[in-house]
């Protein structure tokens, strides 16, 4: 039997089996009414009525439903909500993050933010408005820092810093010895602040450093392997240096190594491994405990193409619905782009942006760029005289501002390529590279 | 100038590189391929440190295998990262500056101003232990200019630089290659290897795949056709319209994004008859490009 | 929406089992240890060499009174020979001879415990686990002293149950204490060796340059201690004041010294032979005064892996 509490105060409901809270959603409507319809609805034989209870600490009071059958009861409430969600899977995620799978293609009217594999928590609630989505009450965040500072000495590392980390995948960005590195030390609990207060994962950085750690994996930059030992042997260790049992240490050093890709190759000693393989044990070691935050230092240093591309990913599967957040530390911004949903950027230790790509990518009114088999100065003309606006080209390129919608500027601008003898070759809606946003930073 | 003719490396039974034939012009040209490919021994080659056992390789006519003359011509910024880790980057510079065969006098003068180029002249007095990568490699590329060669060798030169840094740096590549230098960067990342140069010799398994221009070699990659992604909001009927076209050779939908994908041989005849579609036949079009006309796609496509 | 799923799911699982809370890491840092040092041959070998003497006179002893019991003349030197010996000092020679290979043996087990952390940046891996830096150090000290206390102790307990069965009435048990005193002994010689392993090996990036530099400390004290050996015995006594001391003043010197002073006594030739008088042993130091030097070194050596093992820079 599992049980279902209905947070009267947030309308969440939340799932409660195994000592674990696991949100599956929000009561539209509200215990009582909760109540009352679920009353309607008792043919589905999928629950029983619990009790009230009234939680002084936090000062909510509960609805607790038993159930007994955790798929009948979301039935249930699909029932209730019918504009086209369902819930598809539950899992058994930990207690720090919710896992909820939704089925995409039942979502009508929003199904734009599933287009994106972002972790569902920031989907849903950038349309928590939007009438029968379910949604969360509240973003839950990984860390939280506010007002720190760290001096080492006269040098002043990071300078009342105020950020938070929200759960999902973030980047760090930040020039060589902007604090970019101390804040990561900060968050792995290392760091005795001179002011300021942190929490990671509602742990005091100050005092919880080694629970912290407990939760923490980190993929560090340089090679970190001991040598003499195989990969299984060196992942078990860590393991088991982690606080897992010897035997849970080495099944699940199995699990995680063939997850990163690794065969039969585990077996052989760690010296004979090449950047690749060392990268991947590198992650694999900083899986196995299972942590809830991971911290990934350069995690494509020195490795070809194709082994850059596996290793984004794998990362990107990491953190994606599984209930792991990361926090990945690099200078290649395309590698961020590519797995990252939000930024952070830190230059002499203060926080200067902080955002999702997808909104820092934006720019003011929806410029396009036009790119042609090779450069026309009629036809940059020709659309300057129908009055858009035209920047000079950079290769190909030119883009092209205006107050019409895509597909009419896309009309007029055919239109004026064949007029001019130039052949369109690209269009689309003009973003900021993540390099031009970082370096606007950087010179702001 | 750098000349290779049928160049072979092999190192006991493992290949080096494989039957090499390239020229090397002025300007920046990119080296590329996986690791282990052959990469470092070509450029070992090219700088005189091994023999090839098979061919030739010449730089400016010459061989350059233990030959000063070429050698004062080169500069060579290697991958690793061993210095005299006492000294100071200035100290350092300085001494290679005097190996180079500069009196006193001059190699100090050509130290400064070489350590203003990199942008180090501030930093360059502590020890060289406490460096950061990014100094390092600008050390490395100052040490590497010294004497003012005419072909420039990188091995891996933005490791560890942040977004300033590799901009600054490519930037003073470009600078160099407009006055008329040869530069030979080996990279791994491809993305900015685009932004650094169009022409590129991607190497694998020690055999030269392709040699050239970018654009040039993805439109001899036949057995990939080019992909064009079409969005819109009329799907079908704008794919019902392309699959009647004798070159569109396949139509995909996107789900997940809303828009077709297809692929074609003929580029240039497809986007002549693209405006067609949203000028006389009115139908709504939001956006159009080329997806596999990039570096990481012809790598993909070329090392399969 | 069915439970059932023909297909498994073999994408990632998080870890949702135990895990031991911070507290017992030191354990998991010690069996490591010992699994790569069991792993060396070479350790196997020195393991018999350290009990040497013991082995020799198991084997002399056994051999004479196989011999013996058909012989009558060799029985009598037998007897006179069982009869003077001191079977305290065998333990004392036993000891201390096989101090030349615990040497050996802890330096394979223990030179590179910290100079390979170093060396390879594994530093990284433990100090970004909950591991705190005592349970490091304390894993690795446990990884060298247990085993050394092992080996060391195997010998002198079956060398002791052979003597208790067959030598009874030689005086074998005269001493009531001996084999606890061993017992103290041993691990304090095990925790010399283990806390002055790990204070070198935390000074170096390799394990080679660790060894090297214990080895010649150990061998120019180990030299020292037996000039002012020699010095005693032929002067028999009779020479300036510092000598009885300076001959402890050595690791080789404060072991002997410790086992001399808990055993309580003051030596005599090895292996029974009898002394014409000629060379006389130095006598036994202060208990206290032994001890607290051995103690004292171990802090000062823990103190120096202390300090030299940092945990600020995980992040490069």
């Amino acid at each position: 039997m599992s049980e279902v509490v209905v947070d009267a105060q947030s309308e969440v409901a939340s799932h409660r089996s195994r000592g674990r809270i696991q949100r599956i959603g929000r009561a539209h409507h509200g215990p009582n009414r909760l109540d009352r319809i679920l009353a309607a609805n008792r043919q589905g034989h999928n629950w029983t009525r619990g009790e009230v209870v009234a939680n002084a600490a936090k000062e909510r009071s509960f609805l607790v439903l038993r159930i007994v059958s955790l798929n009948g009861f979301a039935r249930c409430i699909h029932k209730l909500q019918p504009d086209n969600f369902k819930v598809a899977s539950l899992n058994s995620g930990s207690d720090f993050t919710d896992e909820i799978s939704l089925n995409a293609a039942r979502l009508n009217e929003n199904q734009s933010c599933f287009h994106e594999p972002r972790s569902v928590p920031t989907c849903l609630m950038a349309h928590e408005k939007a009438p029968g989505v379910l949604s969360y009450a509240r973003l839950v965040t990984v860390a939280r820092i506010s007002n720190l500072t760290v001096r080492y000495g006269n040098f002043t590392a990071l300078d009342d810093l105020s950020c938070e980390i929200p759960e999902g995948c973030t980047g760090l960005l930040g020039p060589n010895g902007a604090g970019k590195t101390t804040l990561l030390k900060t968050i792995l609990g290392f760091v005795n602040p001179t002011s300021g207060e942190g929490t990671v994962m509602d742990k005091n950085i100050r005092t919880d450093g080694m629970a912290i750690r407990q939760l923490i994996g980190l993929m560090p930059e340089q090679d970190c392997h001991i040598p003499g030992m195989t990969a299984v042997g060196f992942v078990s260790y860590a393991g088991e240096l982690s606080g897992m049992p010897p035997a849970d240490a080495l099944r699940r050093a199995h699990e995680v190594l063939e997850y990163c890709g690794l065969g039969e190759a585990r077996y052989r000693n760690v010296e004979t491994y090449s950047t690749g393989m060392k990268q991947r044990i590198k992650l694999a070691q900083a899986l196995v405990h299972g942590p809830k935050l991971l911290l990934l230092d350069e995690p494509t240093n020195g490795l070809d193409p194709r082994g850059r591309e596996e290793m984004l990913d794998l990362v990107r599967s990491v953190s994606h619905g599984r209930g792991v957040n990361v926090i990945v530390s690099s200078h290649l911004l395309p590698d961020i782009e590519r797995v990252c949903d939000r930024v952070i950027v830190v230059i002499k230790g203060k926080l200067r942006t902080a955002g999702t790509i997808k909104d820092l990518k934006k720019l003011a009114g929806q410029p396009a760029d036009v790119e042609l088999r090779e450069p026309n100065l009629a036809f940059a003309n020709l659309l300057m005289e129908k009055g858009l606006t035209v920047a000079p080209p950079k290769g190909n390129v030119y883009r092209v501002q205006s107050e019409l919608p895509p597909e009419d500027l896309l009309r007029v601008v055919q239109r004026t390529a064949v007029e001019s003898g130039a052949q369109v070759r690209g269009f689309e809606t003009a973003v900021r590279t993540l390099e031009e946003v970082f370096l606007e930073a950087l010179t702001a | 100038m750098i000349q290779i003719e049928n160049a072979s490396r092999w190192f006991g039974q493992v290949i080096g590189v494989n039957d090499v034939t390239h020229t090397i012009e002025p300007g920046v040209t990119a080296l590329l391929g996986m690791n282990g490919a052959g990469k470092s021994t070509l450029l070992r080659l090219i700088t005189g440190q091994i023999r090839p056992t098979t061919g030739s390789i010449k730089v400016f006519g010459n061989e350059p295998f233990a030959n000063p003359e070429v050698y004062k011509r080169m500069g060579y910024c290697p991958e690793i990262d061993q210095f005299y880790e006492h000294r100071t980057g200035r100290q350092f510079v300085n001494y290679l500056a005097r190996l180079a065969g500069m009196s006193a006098a001059e190699a100090k003068t050509r130290t400064d101003e070489v350590l203003q180029e990199v942008g180090m002249a501030d930093r360059a007095d502590k020890k060289l232990a406490g460096y950061s990568k990014g100094m390092r490699q600008r050390i490395k590329l100052a040490q590497a200019i010294l004497h003012d060669p005419d072909i420039i060798l990188l091995d891996e030169p933005l490791n560890g630089l942040d977004p300033v840094g590799r901009r600054e740096f490519m930037s003073y590549l470009h600078t160099l290659a407009e006055r008329g230098k040869t530069i030979l960067v080996s990279s791994h990342i491809l993305f900015e290897v685009e932004q650094m140069t169009k022409s590129i010799m991607l190497l694998h398994r020690g055999r030269l795949l392709a040699a050239s221009d970018v654009s040039l070699i993805r439109e001899y990659i036949d057995k990939y056709p080019h992909r064009v992604r079409i969005e819109t909001p009329q799907p079908r009927e704008v794919a019902a319209k392309l699959i009647q076209l004798p070159y569109v050779l396949k139509v995909e939908f996107d789900e997940w994004r809303g828009g077709i994908e297809l692929q074609t041989r003929e580029l240039n005849q497809f986007f002549a008859f693209l405006p067609t579609l949203t000028t006389e036949e009115n139908f709504t079009i939001t956006g159009f490009s080329s997806p596999d006309n990039n570096l990481e796609s012809i790598f993909h496509y070329l090392i399969e | 929406m069915s439970n059932i799923k023909p297909i498994a799911d073999l994408s990632y699982r998080n870890y949702d089992g135990p895990l031991k809370k911070p507290g017992s890491r030191w354990w998991v840092i010690a069996k490591n240890g010992i699994r790569i040092a069991l792993k060396k041959k070479a350790l196997w070998f020195w393991m018999f060499g350290s009990a040497w003497y013991y082995l020799a006179m198991l084997v002399g002893l056994f051999f004479f009174q196989q011999v013996s019991s058909a012989n009558p003349p060799i029985k009598q030197a037998m007897q006179a020979f069982l009869e003077r010996i001191v079977w305290q000092d065998q333990f004392l020679h036993g000891f201390s001879f096989g101090q030349m290979a615990m040497l050996i043996i802890s330096l394979m087990l223990g030179s590179g415990s910290i100079a390979d952390d170093n060396r390879s940046n594994a530093m990284l891996i433990y100090l970004s686990k909950p591991c705190a830096k005592r349970e490091y150090l304390f894993g690795k000290w446990v990884g060298i002293a247990l085993p050394v206390f092992v080996i060391m102790v195997i010998p002198t307990i079956v060398f002791y149950a052979y003597g208790a069965l067959t030598f009874r009435e030689y005086g074998f048990l005269k001493d009531a204490w001996l084999l606890p005193k061993m017992l103290v002994i041993i691990p304090i010689a095990a925790m010399l060796h283990a806390s002055i392993v790990v204070g070198i090996s935390s000074m170096f990036n390799q394990g080679r340059n660790a060894s090297a530099t214990y080895a010649g400390l150990y061998f120019l004290g180990y030299f020292f201690t037996s000039l002012m050996g020699g010095i005693w015995a032929s002067s028999r006594g009779e020479t300036t004041y510092p000598v009885r001391h300076l001959f402890y003043g050595s690791i080789d010197g404060i072991l002997i010294g410790v086992c001399k002073a808990i055993v309580g006594t003051n030596g005599s030739p090895p292996f029974g032979i009898q002394n014409p008088g000629r060379m006389s042993q130095v006598p036994a130091p202060n208990v206290a005064a032994i001890l607290g030097i051995a103690l004292l070194i171990s802090v000062v050596f823990v103190l120096i892996a202390w300090r030299k093992i940092r945990a600020v820079e995980v992040i490069g």
